[in-house]
């Protein structure tokens, strides 16, 4: 980095952006990446008090997450992890290029990059607007229209006992103290020996015969809609500042002997893409 | 001999170079400074204002308990909601817009980079956001209060905190602006503490007000944006229904709890940590003897941010968390109070064998001893689980609490402000009317709460408009107290702001501290300091001595062969 | 913890011998078994800290003086910097000491933390701003009744809020959280008159929150809920005089959290002399208190139009929550007998009609016995269920008493023949019953206009035992029905989870 400067007589535009309290570019460069990492911190900081609700909710109530987990649409998951992927390899593409000074090559990666983000989130409101139309929401507007809604049939389950048991935890955990519980051991009328339900069966699909609705199933789509709501924020601000680093390109303000802008981006789309990694199986895979 | 040596240098950094406060006058060259010091003032000026509205909030409080029916807020529900949207707004206001900017923000900024030997913080403009985040943060709680006060207390708990016909969305938006405020400025003092030192300045030659700092910066860092994230998780609940929180949702209460303290107990350390920095530095100044133990002073500050993040289930023991949990907690509670114990006992062999000198700022540490004594104490009382199912939610968390956050952060950051409101201001304030208030705080202080720890073990709750008439007199006397405090406030506005206009000059180093920001002129430059400063081992007080002729401290020619006491 | 134990067995003596006295003017008296568990624990905590405390602010003010700076005095003496044992000792001493307390703390909290196995169980139920005891006879009440002696269990649930159940004088305190059931339990060893306060803030009237608690003889407990179990007789077993009755309703219905009885304001008008006056409307004008507009007010309150009260504020489905068509009549006649009883305006216009205020004879608390098929064991399920339907808002919709509505009437339908739209003919049978209150979306009545709300969130989960709310409704709804069958019926297993007592 140091020779950099020398070899490229850049020495000029690196003490251009030289903040006075700073001896040296690079002890500037390195505050820089510094605060970007922390900031990034946080950030995963932030997204922590949602997973953690996932897994308290998940390990209380396993039965809503499985039955509920059954509408997310895994193919748009995939595709969309697909275009995450690509865009954080041109977003690599684009620090490198900026680090050598490759203008052209520069703009080119950011703005594949934004138009990797444009795509998901294109194909986030074409989920969202999904799930809206099957009234598959958070809270009070939940309200499921099952008829439209395509369940993947391979994945369907039949729910074992211990599934159902899973679902009284907390009062097994009670009875394990002492403390007097009791619970229905009445099998739900879905899987029963007899009942309306199964003379119903190819009205509601087949999924609903196979598995009944747990209470509360809302609580999944409220953490659903959360978590993928608060990420595409982030795909948002990180459009914006790629745009923002597009227009300074432009201006000539990036080169070899400074390029912290475009590197502390490129950190934090890092960061984007790898909640997603962990959104997408969280959410969309696992049963 | 010793003034031919000063008498240069004191010219030379006086005569060419103007202080910060002189260098440009304009407004607008207050307002979009990037001088932290600056910054540091203007926050300073705004947590006091904010200090005052919810002291004179304190006040109302207890003027309602002077009778068990209540004395201002009687007769029913209205009336009640009153008091409590009262006693709410005094929390919201003394714990984000006081106790957690105050400290670190306003004496942090100005601080930290002179302490250091640094020209400013890492990042300046980031400085300056985060002062205007907090002031966007203080406007909406403001306008929030203005619509519609919010009553569910500073913790927000829910369901309540969902049900409640207040505006609650516009004051967690403006706690969220603070919390982000809060988490810049620990980004900001964490990569100046890395980055900026300069030469000869190394880890364990940094002055212990920095190792605090940088602890609680850890702790605004790393717990602050689960905050953030439950207060969006709180709007999104009023907003949208959401139902995470919500039990009719199929949601969970508890889990609001959880997240809430395992930001809001480290926030605690936030308070505290900068507070006991100070207070060491306090001590070993006019003590005029090297701290006692550097380095197990400088780990306990990292073991409290550490083992602080562990303890939040402690606020839990009674709220139908499992007893296996309750243990650990309470396990965990137990071990954060060893640092704690340790850094008094080191204060205690600093000042053994000194030459201490009882300026104000030196009373103010030693009523912080005593205070966090029995502050830390009624905590340990409280951390323990059959004592806490009957000290939970009464007045005795109350007093505990405030002898923690009172007693412990805001005295020190009194005895902050005091010892270096020359080096801010560049002038002297009033000695005898200091001390005198120093000495009625200390006493109005504890008859404020030392009835309420009584009450409290009595059984009385927290949170009450209106009390059992068996618990009136402990009331009477807690408000006296109250009102004491307020003549004390008042006064020491009187002759703080008597000293800014008519205050005599401050020598550069008027109680002969040995760390760099006494090196420079007072008020400082707006570089800090004229060329690079000269960083030696801290707190060696043979290199200072005291020169009646200019009525301060000078440094002495640092001698070639220091002998050094081991 | 072995090197503890001498430490321990020291204080110990310590305490005993002298602060006890210094502990109880910090706590009360001991008024339960697991409080001298507690005060053991204070009183250790106590002397190690007043001597913590004595020494270093001792050392404090020893060293302020004798070192301090004067014009002889300039310089420090010369001294260590730093001393690793010294160090070492003084973290080691307050880490040993507080691995006591906690271990005497835990030990101490354990006790608290496991009830009993023989306890009486009592429901506590907290809502904004006042408790609902029940006991294990099925009486209700404001107070809280306490055997001496006798573990007790609660049972507690909130049906809005957090509110904390804090009974200083019997050192027990617990969190109510709504959603949950949380236990705590008390063995009280003291007798007398106490205070339950909440200690979780829970809104406007949190300070307000305190019921009575009183610890007494176990026969004179059991004659104190056998009284509390039937509204129409006194504690000496003779019927009560109908004010009575009413200033009873006036505390069980939640009535005096909003109304006073001493002209004091409240969140509502006052009940002191209410009956019989002028009251004041909105925009002017008067209006009697008579007993038609006293009646009419508790049955509508949307209706009112009281100056300097809002609307809405005041439940309106207190028709229901007095029992129902049939029997709500002389409960609010009853209320308006006390209510004349507290006001001087009274006159005959204000009071009951006169057949009204006669004593009444007998009153059965339960349903009438269960119709169809249904076993008398599950009278109680039926019971809780017919509070279900109430408080779900069920009722609504579907009548009971087989008056047409917008919904199907629950009158004769559990083990009726029902009618599809696509033309089948289903048995409403227990299967049947359960899908359609779960997954309406499943079932398409013939002949329904409009589409029933799920209702699995407000009936199933953990929160309620799992199905044991539901099964109570349907429990209910078979108690409707003279072709309530076997098949129509909840299993038998559902039985033995009783809601009402053993």
């Amino acid at each position: 980095m140091s020779e950099a400067v020398s070899v490229f007589g850049q020495e000029e535009i690196a003490r251009k952006h030289l903040a006075h309290h700073f001896d040296t570019p690079q002890q500037q460069f390195d505050s820089g990446k510094l605060g970007m990492w922390l900031f990034l911190a946080t950030e995963f900081l932030l997204f922590s008090g949602l997973f953690c609700a996932y897994a308290v909710y998940r390990a209380i109530n396993p039965q809503i997450f499985r039955y509920a987990s059954q509408y997310l649409d895994a193919q748009s998951g995939l595709i969309n992890t697909l275009v995450l992927l690509t865009s954080g390899f041109t977003m690599a593409l684009a620090v490198r290029s900026a680090q050598t000074g490759r203008k052209a090559v520069l703009i080119v990666s950011l703005l594949l990059t934004m138009a990797g983000g444009f795509t998901f989130l294109a194909i986030h409101a074409y989920e969202y607007t999904e799930k809206y139309r099957d009234g598959l929401l958070w809270g009070t507007l939940y309200n499921p229209k099952l008829q439209d809604a395509k369940p993947d049939q391979a994945a369907i389950a039949k729910p074992t006992t211990a599934d159902l048991n899973a679902g009284w935890q907390p009062l097994n955990l009670m009875a394990k103290r002492g403390y007097a519980v009791s619970h229905s051991d009445i099998a739900p009328a879905a899987i029963g020996p007899a009942g309306v339900a199964v003379a119903h069966k190819p009205q509601v699909g087949a999924m609903v015969a196979a598995m009944p609705q747990p209470a509360n199933v809302q609580l999944f789509f409220g953490i659903y809609f959360l978590m993928t709501g608060l990420h595409s924020i982030h795909v948002l601000v990180g459009i914006i500042l790629m745009t923002w680093l597009l227009i300074r390109t432009i201006k000539n303000d990036f080169g070899p002997a400074y390029y912290a802008p475009v590197d502390f981006v490129g950190l934090y789309w890092g960061v984007v893409d790898m909640v997603w990694m962990f959104l997408f199986p969280l959410l969309y895979l696992i049963r | 001999m010793s003034t031919t040596t000063a008498t240069p240098e004191m010219a030379q950094a006086v005569a060419p170079v103007k202080n910060y406060l002189k260098q440009t006058t304009t407004i607008r060259s207050w307002i979009f400074t990037l001088d932290h010091k600056r910054i540091g003032v203007m926050y300073l000026i705004v947590s006091l204002l904010a200090f005052f509205v919810g002291g004179m909030l304190a006040e109302v409080i207890r003027t309602q308990l002077l009778t068990p029916s209540g004395l201002i807020f009687h007769g029913g529900g209205a009336a009640y909601r009153q008091y409590n949207q009262v006693f709410t707004l005094h929390g919201i206001i003394m714990v984000f817009m006081v106790l957690v900017p105050m400290t670190p923000a306003a004496l942090g900024n100005f601080m930290l980079p002179l302490l250091l030997g640094a020209k400013d913080v890492a990042f300046p403009r980031l400085n300056l956001f985060s002062f205007y985040l907090y002031v966007a943060g203080a406007v909406l709680a403001i306008l929030s209060t203005v619509l519609g006060a919010v009553d569910t207390g500073w913790t927000f708990y829910a369901p309540y905190s969902i049900d409640s016909g207040s505006y609650v969305v516009l004051m967690v938006a403006g706690i969220f602006l603070l919390g982000f405020s809060s988490i810049f400025t620990g980004l900001n003092f964490i990569v100046t503490i890395h980055k900026l030192r300069p030469r000869g300045m190394t880890w364990f030659r940094m002055p212990l007000f920095l190792w605090a700092t940088y602890a609680t910066a850890i702790i605004q860092v790393a717990a602050t944006p689960v905050v953030g994230v439950t207060l969006l998780l709180l709007i999104v609940e009023r907003v949208m229904g959401i139902g995470i929180f919500n039990s009719a949702l199929g949601g969970d209460p508890v889990l609001f709890q959880h997240f809430f303290w395992f930001y809001s107990h480290p926030a605690v350390y936030i308070m505290i940590l900068p507070a006991m920095g100070i207070v060491t530095e306090i001590i070993t100044t006019f003590s005029h003897k090297t701290i006692f133990g550097y380095k197990f002073i400088a780990m306990s500050s990292l073991a409290i941010a550490l083992i602080g993040f562990l303890v939040w289930g402690h606020h839990l023991f009674v709220n139908g968390q499992s007893a296996e949990l309750d243990a650990i907690f309470s396990f965990l509670t137990f071990l954060v109070a060893v640092p704690s114990a340790v850094k008094v006992f080191n204060w205690l062999a600093t000042m053994y064998k000194g030459a201490i000198d009882l300026k104000t700022p030196m009373l103010y540490a030693l009523s912080f001893i005593v205070l966090f004594t029995i502050g830390g104490f009624t905590g340990v009382v409280l951390g323990a689980l059959s004592t806490d199912v009957v000290l939970h939610d009464t007045y005795f968390v109350v007093a505990h609490f405030h002898y923690v956050m009172f007693g412990g952060a805001i005295i020190a950051f009194l005895g902050g402000l005091h010892y270096w409101w020359p080096k801010m201001t560049g002038r002297m304030y009033s000695e005898p009317w200091a001390k005198f208030v120093c000495a009625l705080l200390f006493v109005a202080f504890n008859l404020t709460f030392f009835p309420q720890l009584v009450v409290g073990a009595h059984g009385m709750p927290r949170r009450y408009a209106t009390y059992l008439p068996e618990y009136q007199p402990y009331m009477v006397a807690s408000t006296i107290g109250a009102y004491l405090q307020m003549i004390a406030f008042l006064t020491m506005a009187g002759y703080l702001l008597h000293s800014l206009f008519r205050g005599a000059k401050a020598p550069e180093n008027p109680w002969g501290g040995t760390t760099l920001e006494w090196t420079t002129s007072s008020p400082p430059p707006t570089e800090n300091f004229i060329g690079a400063p000269e960083v030696d081992v801290p707190y060696d007080y043979s290199l200072v001595e005291y020169d009646a002729a200019i009525g301060s401290y000078i440094r002495k020619e640092p001698m070639p062969a220091v002998e050094q006491t081991h | 913890m072995g090197f503890t134990m001498p430490l321990m067995n020291m204080l110990n003596v310590v305490h005993l011998n002298c602060s006890r006295l210094l502990a109880f003017y910090w706590l009360p008296r001991d008024g339960s078994t697991t409080a001298p568990d507690i005060h053991d624990m204070w009183n250790f905590f106590y002397v190690v800290a007043i001597f913590f405390t004595v020494l270093v602010v001792g050392l404090m003010l020893f060293f302020m003086f004798r070192y301090r700076m004067s014009a002889k005095r300039q310089k420090a003496d010369p001294s260590a910097t730093h001393n690793t044992a010294l160090e070492l000792t003084w973290s080691g001493i307050p880490l040993i000491i507080v691995m006591v307390m906690f271990v005497v703390g835990f030990k101490g909290y354990m006790n608290i933390d496991t009830p009993p196995g023989n306890s009486i169980d009592i429901k506590v139920l907290a809502q904004q701003w006042f408790w609902t005891f029940t006991y294990p006879n099925g009486a209700v009440s404001k107070t809280l009744y306490l055997p001496l002696n006798r573990p007790v269990r609660f049972e507690m649930t909130s049906n809005d809020v957090l509110h904390g159940f804090w009974i200083p004088a019997l050192s027990v305190q617990r969190d109510v959280v709504p959603g949950r059931i949380i236990t705590t339990w008390v063995d009280a060893t003291r007798l007398g008159t106490f205070h339950l306060q909440c200690s979780e803030y829970c809104g406007d009237g949190h300070s307000r929150m305190i019921s009575p608690v009183i610890v007494e003889s176990y026969s004179k407990y059991l004659a104190d809920i056998k009284a509390a179990a039937n509204l129409w007789v006194g504690a000496d077993g003779k019927a009560l005089p109908l004010p009575k009755v009413g200033e009873k309703l006036y505390n069980l219905k939640g009535c005096s959290s909003c109304h006073t009885v001493n002209g004091a304001p409240g969140t509502g008008p006052t009940w002191r002399n209410l009956a019989g006056s002028q009251v004041k409307l909105n925009g002017g004008g008067t209006v009697t208190a008579n007993y038609a507009y006293l009646k009419h007010a508790i049955m509508n309150p949307d209706h009112l139009n009281v100056q300097g009260y809002a609307k809405g504020v005041m439940p309106d489905n207190y028709v229901e929550q007095l029992g129902g068509k049939g029997k709500y009549e002389r409960k609010i006649n009853a209320i308006i007998a006390y209510m004349n009883t507290i006001s001087k305006h009274s006159n005959s216009a204000s009071m009951p009609p006169a057949g009204a205020t006669a004593p009444a004879t007998s009153a059965p608390a339960a349903a009438a016995p269960p119709a169809g098929g249904v076993p008398k064991v599950a009278a109680a399920h039926v019971a809780a269920g017919k509070k279900v339907a109430m408080t779900v808002g069920c009722t609504a919709c579907h009548s009971v008493n087989g008056t047409p509505s917008v919904c199907p009437t629950w009158q004769n339908l559990a083990g009726s023949k029902v009618k599809l739209k696509d033309g089948k003919t289903v048995v409403a049978d227990y299967d049947f019953l359960r899908t359609m209150i779960l997954q309406p979306g499943k079932i398409n009545v013939a002949g329904a206009t409009m589409q029933m709300p799920n209702m699995s969130a407000a009936l199933v989960g953990p929160q309620y035992h799992g199905d044991q709310r539901l099964n109570d409704l349907i429990w209910y709804i078979n108690s409707l029905s003279k072709r309530s069958n076997k098949a129509s019926q909840p299993p038998q297993s559902s039985l033995h989870s009783t809601g009402g007592g053993k």
